[in-house]
């Protein structure tokens, strides 16, 4: 008895161990059931896949003598397969010998002991079906490598016959790479390097393995070729970081003819084997399994595996370290500005310029990968809606089918956390407002289940669903009429509003009825609700609609939730960053073009008054003084120019007044941290780079405040400098 | 003289690297991206290309597969990061003959370009 090595862990083993018992169990079957019922196409690949998965197992942790036997029993079976073979008496006991032997085999992997069992012999026997024709195959496992039975050095050879088949002699080599991330390649390579020269019988690790990057610092090959051995010298040694640990030709005793042209017959089944260990040449020389070089413990030991599971916290962790280089790029441009401020033009600060650039283009690309990682299918989301959609319409005594398109369509976690709530109201609304009775879509010629459409797809770096529905359409004359009725506005306004303008007012606070509440959501929310969710989250809602022709709703929400591009404005000391998508311009104005219409700032742009806020009266910073502000608007002479942010939340315009417009710039939101709590008109805050913080103003929030008549709070607005999350939340 | 064709969108790597390379007596050419990577090729036929993968245009592996396409018989080695193994092996496959990894040694570079020149 000799101790094996595998590579692997025990638990890997003991994995590897359950699963080929249930295989061979299931190989036992399908061999009975071979006899009884003869081939059939089906059959014949279950088997075949049974042996190519104990091979491919066994391979990958260097059971040898497994993989050898069961690439033996898979070319027989390819040959059944193929119809190249019968299943004759003599075929199915050659079977029932070699499965017998796996089972032993099997064995191996729990006692870590090898038995004694003459797989070379089985091996013989279940290739004879296969001698009379040569395949060419790329397949590595093909031609075996010859393996000692015995680690020792006692080896039971492999037959010089079934080996060295024509075309040269086999070589083996062993090379080892230099450490470092690059010794994969460098496997790859020396794996092209040899396929130039050679044909690559089999290699370990395997050259899907090596394309997997789960490569140790070595990698042997055993190898057919008629060069000679410098040859593949030479090809191996124009690799780099490469050394050739030895190279031997496996230069087994001349074949006989004889052998060569007659194979053993089928009949001669288990048996001693014809070759004898002394047969074994001396110069020989095979690393026996325990000194073979172990490849990288991959905890599942299936190399097959491509994709693996990765906890969100871990992916989250990523996400801000990443962000952290964010900062760090901005931060290295920013200290290269000013070193040319200071030092003028000079070589080494174009370097480090040219530097600090390249650095911004991989963090960029690093930034996408992993943003990347992070999408999830809207599938997600999109999940709960056909149940929903079936139970509003039964309810309500209504035919409806939907159609979702475009469920594949990836986002962000954190867009697919905010979006389900606007979408249940919109396909709610659909079904509630949209969709007519079957008795009137017959009554109106329309087919009697209405449709409603649920389609995902990506457009500008945004993600857009719409929700359509062929119900009744939205009629802006009812919109308006309603809007007049409830007091949102006079009958005159109303008068000089356009259809589109109309139908938008359903948007509107205050239209929405308690007849729009249903159980569904179990709020009741109005679509003005929805549209200040979504704004919030720098995206937007809008509608088209036909009367009697059905209506579409266009949700658009960013990709992510984790970066935002903001304009960068002072405001009394402090740096405010407002979303970019809700900018519509920025304006330098005259102090005296700022009046007072009916007790409100405004100024007039093209013709239309725009209101306008003042920032720092609104957050009550204090000026970096720590003077209370003054009124800058108001202070005489100082400042004949004001600077204002046009924003537009929903259908509205509004003007922030500024100090001074800082920039553009994508930035790393970060959760306000729980001491903080929620300041209105604040959503989160960033680090800037050169590592103040910035806050970052909810602008439809801080409109809703303004019309409330509150006021973010002052010391909450500059507390919540000091105490930005790290993490997000 | 043997020519190289230095492709890289980084002009501080093209500026070293050329450098290095016009000191040791070889006729450089730049390119700042894989589109005139492709076409810089076509046009003078360097004897060897150095290749960055990360470029603009049309990054490394498509530059690479053009020119491939071009010339069979050219001579690139790829310029690479540490993390781009997947992309250095698919070049490779493409008919990339070896790779250099950034910041690459002087001497390193040198012998690359000796042994495909070889």
């Amino acid at each position: 008895m000799t101790s094996l090595h595998f590579d692997a862990t025990a638990d890997e083993l003991r994995v590897l161990q359950a699963e080929n018992e249930d295989l061979l169990q299931a190989f036992d079957g399908y061999l009975i059931q071979l006899e009884q019922d003869g081939l059939s196409a089906a059959l014949v690949q279950d088997m075949f896949r049974v042996a190519h998965t104990i091979k491919g197992s066994a391979a990958s942790v260097g059971h040898i003598r497994m993989a050898q036997l069961t690439h033996a029993v898979e070319s027989l079976l390819d040959r059944l397969r193929k119809g190249e073979s019968d299943v004759t008496a003599p075929l199915l006991d050659c079977l029932f010998a070699a499965l017998d032997v796996m089972k032993v085999l099997a064995t191996e992997i729990q006692t870590g002991e090898s038995v004694e069992a003459d797989v070379d012999a089985h091996v013989r026997a279940l290739e004879a079906w296969d001698a009379p024709l040569q395949h060419a195959s790329m397949d590595p496992f093909r031609l075996v490598p010859p393996v000692p039975a015995q680690p020792n050095g006692d080896f039971a050879g492999i037959r010089p016959s079934t080996l060295a088949k024509p075309a040269g002699a086999t070589h083996h080599i062993l090379v080892q790479f230099d450490a470092g991330p690059w010794a994969a390649v460098r496997a790859f390579q020396t794996l092209l390097a040899l396929s130039s020269v050679a044909e690559v019988l089999i290699s370990r690790p395997t050259r899907a393995e090596v394309e997997a990057e789960q490569v140790n610092r070595r990698l042997e090959a055993w190898l057919r070729t008629d060069r000679l051995k410098d040859d593949i010298r030479k090809a191996v040694s124009d690799v780099f970081e490469t050394t050739i640990l030895s190279l031997d030709r496996l230069d087994f005793e001349q074949e006989s003819p004889e052998e060569r042209t007659s194979p053993p017959a089928p009949a001669a089944i288990p048996g001693p084997p014809a070759a004898g260990p002394d047969e074994a040449p001396a110069s020989l020389v095979i690393p026996a399994t325990d000194h073979l070089p172990q490849a990288p413990r991959n905890p599942t030991a299936r190399p097959t595996a491509t994709t693996v599971r990765i906890d969100v916290e871990r992916l989250d962790a990523l996400v801000n370290l990443v962000g952290e280089l964010v900062i760090d790029r901005t931060r290295l441009l920013d200290l290269g500005r000013r070193l040319a401020a200071q030092v003028g033009d000079s070589r080494l600060l174009r370097d480090l310029n040219e530097t600090a650039l390249h650095l911004g283009r991989v963090t960029d690309e690093l930034q996408a990968e992993v943003m990347k990682s992070r999408m999830l299918p809207i599938s997600t989301v999109f999940g709960r809606l056909p149940r929903l959609v079936r139970d509003l319409a039964a309810r309500q005594r209504k035919h409806v089918s939907l159609i979702v398109e475009g469920q594949d369509t990836e986002v962000d976690r954190s867009v697919i956390e905010e979006i389900g709530d606007p979408l249940i109201h919109l396909i709610r609304n659909a079904v509630d407002h949209g969709v007519e009775s079957p008795e009137q879509r017959i009554a109106a010629g329309k087919p009697m289940t209405a449709t409603i459409r649920l389609v995902a797809e990506h457009a500008d770096n945004s993600i857009v669903v719409t929700v359509e529905d062929d119900g009744t359409g939205i009629d802006g004359d009812r919109v308006r009429r309603r809007a007049v009725e409830r007091g949102l506005m006079t009958a005159e306004a109303a008068s000089h509003l356009s259809n589109a303008q109309s139908v938008e007012l359903i948007f509107a606070s205050g239209l929405s009825t308690a007849v729009d509440v249903t159980d569904v959501s179990g709020r009741g929310v109005g679509l003005d609700i929805v549209r200040a969710n979504v704004e919030r989250l720098g995206g937007a809602v809008e509608v088209s609609t036909e009367v009697g022709r059905g209506s579409r709703f266009t949700l658009r929400l960013p990709l992510t939730l984790a970066i935002l591009q903001a304009l960068l404005v002072r405001v009394a000391g402090s740096i405010y960053a407002l979303p970019l998508t809700s900018v519509t311009e920025t304006l330098r104005m005259r102090r005296q073009d700022v009046q007072r219409i009916h007790g409100q700032e405004a100024v007039l742009l093209r013709g239309n008054v725009l209101p306008v806020i003042r920032l720092v009266s609104f957050f009550g910073a204090e000026s970096a003084s720590g003077d209370p502000v003054v009124d800058e608007l108001g202070r005489p002479g100082e400042n004949r120019f004001v600077w204002i942010v046009a924003v537009r939340i929903g259908d509205r315009h509004i003007g922030l007044a500024v100090d001074a417009l800082l920039g553009e710039q994508e930035v790393v939101i970060k959760a306000l941290g729980p001491l903080v709590g929620i300041i209105p008109g604040i959503s989160s805050a960033a680090i800037l780079g050169d590592g103040t913080v910035a806050l970052i103003v909810d602008v439809p929030g801080l409109v809703q405040c303004i019309a409330e008549g509150r006021r973010g709070g002052k010391s909450h607005a500059h507390r919540s400098s000091q105490l930005v999350q790290p993490e997000t939340a | 003289m043997t020519t190289i064709l230095i492709a890289d969108d980084a002009a501080f790597m093209r500026m070293r690297c050329g450098r290095l390379l016009t000191d040791n007596g070889f006729e450089v050419i730049e390119a700042e991206n894989g589109r005139e990577a492709v076409e810089k090729y076509t046009e003078h036929r360097p004897d060897v290309v150095l290749l960055d993968i990360t470029m603009p245009e049309l990054d490394g592996l498509e530059a690479l597969k053009e020119i491939m396409s071009t010339d069979p018989q050219a001579r690139v080695a790829m310029v690479t990061a540490v993390g781009q193994q997947q992309v250095v092996m698919e070049a490779l496959k493409s008919g990339a003959r070896d790779f250099v990894v950034k910041p690459f040694q002087p001497e390193r570079i040198l012998a690359a370009i000796h042994k495909l020149t070889a």
